[in-house]
């Protein structure tokens, strides 16, 4: 990994981060389906895009827990700790799915680029939430019970299908917007811009906890 | 060598069939969770089989105000373990519980966890020291675990 895509990673996941903290609490408290939405709008958008222009393999799980650790570390929020599992968990299974794609060029069909983003943001959906009905009675020295998990099953099956079309429309409109390439920008102006659009994140997020609650 | 490069028309149908898979899945899903969610009352939650009215609940006890440890907020409610020994549990210290919301959710607890736990206004549970994960929305149903 060069410094380039280091930077790339920390811009996009402080963005994703941010968009976690401050668009996904929104949309919770107006009782919108906020995973859903956070998952085929955001997160499926923010690993695509990166994966098209900078062709990098595991950059995507960098953005994942640079994002989680803004959910988990925002000192005003308190510790989400279900978020941030969901949200490296998301990163993992789209390098998973991604494993052998670097861009959506490589499909003839639109009908292939707008399954590859109801795969994605449907798995990246259903396994995040799975993962984090696992993972958090366990960190949390709970206890996990798996029947819980297992009941509810069909739920989280069923939750995901708005996350999957979102997800499509996500990945058609992220391959239109190939052109827009940050990742050729020169060094000169690469640099400060990535970094400070990143702290602008970290202090939005910081002030909109300040003022929100 | 790059093997989406390589890919041919038969792995771009692959691709495809799996994202028409998990449509599938994801409508029947939600098909049968609609077909099988069971009507419930807000009036009610039902504890062990026996029916307790949310109304009597918050009549009979005070309010107390918890700060979950976790997200540092506070929230005001009935203690937990006045709604279960008002359920009639004997022992209650020698059993788990199911808590259940309206759309299926369900966490377990253990009886310290129940102790400093409370049932908001909003039938939500909240637990003092439980990540948010555990605060199931829109309670009907406890079941106790042997």
């Amino acid at each position: 990994m060069n410094r380039r895509e280091l930077a790339g990673i920390l811009l996009f996941g402080s963005v994703w981060g941010m968009l976690e903290c401050i668009l996904g609490d929104f949309l919770r408290d107006q009782n919108f389906p906020a995973g859903a939405i956070m998952t085929g709008l955001v997160a499926v958008a923010v690993m695509s895009y990166t994966r098209i222009v900078f062709r990098k393999r595991g950059m995507q799980l960098g953005m994942a827990m640079i994002a989680g650790l803004l959910r988990l570390t925002n000192p005003f929020t308190g510790c989400l700790i279900c978020s941030a599992i969901s949200i490296v968990s998301e990163g993992i299974i789209f390098e998973a799915v991604w494993h052998k794609i670097f861009d959506l060029k490589e499909f003839r069909r639109p009908a292939t680029i707008a399954s590859m983003g109801m795969i994605t943001s449907y798995l990246c959906y259903v396994g995040g939430f799975i993962v984090t009905q696992v993972l958090t009675p366990i960190v949390s020295l709970a206890g996990f019970n798996p029947s819980d998990l297992i009941v509810f099953l069909p739920q989280i099956l069923a939750r995901g299908l708005p996350a999957g079309i979102l997800g499509i429309f996500s990945i058609l409109a992220i391959d239109r917007m190939r052109s827009y390439d940050i990742s050729k920008l020169k060094s000169r102006l690469y640099y400060p811009v990535t970094v400070s659009l990143s702290a602008v994140c970290w202090i939005l997020t910081i002030a909109n906890s300040l003022l929100v609650g | 060598m790059n093997f989406v490069k390589m890919m041919n028309w038969g792995k771009e149908n692959t691709i495809i069939s799996i994202a028409i898979l998990l449509l599938l899945i994801g409508i029947i899903s939600n098909i049968y969770v609609h077909a099988t969610k069971s009507i419930t009352s807000d009036d009610f939650i039902e504890i062990d089989g026996k029916k307790l009215s949310v109304n009597e609940i918050f009549s009979t006890y005070e309010s107390k105000t918890i700060q979950n440890t976790i997200t540092k907020e506070n929230y005001t409610g009935v203690s937990l373990e006045d709604i279960i020994k008002l359920a009639g549990i004997k022992n209650p210290e020698a059993y788990s519980y199911t808590i259940i919301g309206s759309d299926g959710y369900r966490k377990t607890v253990k009886w310290e966890d129940i102790e400093s736990g409370i049932l908001t206004k909003s039938l939500r549970v909240v637990f003092e020291d439980l990540p948010k994960a555990y605060m199931v929305r829109d309670v009907v149903k406890i079941e106790v675990i042997g």
